[in-house]
């Protein structure tokens, strides 16, 4: 999960604030968090304002850290990767479940898996996409 | 050229059987050529997709929104899996960027958040 879409999921389990309030109250300049949010490159590079972002949330920086490496850019690059060899892919979601399968198709919101060994064709939402096989292999 | 044709929907075999040979046996004005029709494919596909196109992440986009009509244009029943686990089952009778709305099984209509969902399939297993 892109570290866009964990501020998202940590900002609605913080009541959903408006962002530029957030930003306000952290001391951030406006439109940072926005930008991190919405952005499909790597974002958040400066550790110092992701920390601000994380004590905010009463998350820790490492995390943070984590989902940075995760970013929705490196998942396209990923799904594209899986389609064109067709060999399995997998994906861990956020509700734990591990799925693997070949990639059909993708777009900026979701992708189409045809599950390994049999079962319905998925399409599965790329923010609930947690972790996938081989990041920074 | 291959991941245009991927784009497509054309594997690797189609496509070969299509320009009558490997992608890298071609010349390159014959690659040149390729890429154009194919491209102009990719283009006049995309072009009978009209609407306007989602703010955030999340949103319907372009084979999404395609899939979705088919399940809603053939009736098709399926089943939305929730971050929190939860499950609806329905038929899409509508959806905008962020929003699908489903009709259960008992009659009732309900609309789920495109962000709350984690993944969505045919119920009753069907491929």
């Amino acid at each position: 999960m892109s570290l866009g879409d964990e501020l998202r999921y940590l900002r609605a389990f913080h009541g959903g604030g408006n962002l530029m309030e957030i930003e306000d109250e952290i001391g951030l300049d406006p439109g940072t968090l926005r930008m991190m949010e919405q952005r499909y490159c790597r974002v958040g590079e400066d550790d110092e304002e992701l920390a601000k972002i994380a004590a905010y949330y009463g998350a820790s920086l490492e995390k943070l850290q984590w989902h940075r490496e995760r970013y929705r850019k490196a998942l396209s690059a990923y799904l594209q990767e899986a389609m064109e060899s067709e060999d399995a892919a997998g994906f861990e979601l956020r509700t734990g479940e591990w799925m693997k399968g070949r990639v059909t198709w993708w777009d900026l919101g979701a992708f189409g898996l045809e599950p390994e060994g049999g079962g319905p064709f998925t399409v599965v939402q790329r923010h609930a996409v947690v972790d996938w096989e081989g990041v920074g292999a | 050229m291959l991941g245009l044709a991927t784009r497509l929907g054309i594997g690797r075999a189609a496509l070969e059987e299509e320009i009558g040979k490997p992608p890298e046996a071609l010349t390159q004005k014959e690659a040149r050529d390729w890429n154009r029709e194919l491209a102009k494919r990719s283009t006049e596909q995309k072009s009978t997709i009209s609407r306007k196109r989602g703010y955030l992440p999340e949103s319907v986009d372009s084979f999404e929104l395609a899939y979705l009509l088919e399940q809603k244009d053939a009736g098709a029943l399926l089943r939305f899996t929730l971050f929190d686990g939860q499950t609806f089952e329905g038929v899409v009778v509508g959806f905008s960027p962020y929003q699908i709305t489903i009709r259960q099984p008992e009659g009732d209509e309900i609309t789920l958040n495109k962000l709350a969902i984690v993944y969505y399939r045919k119920a009753g297993g069907e491929a």
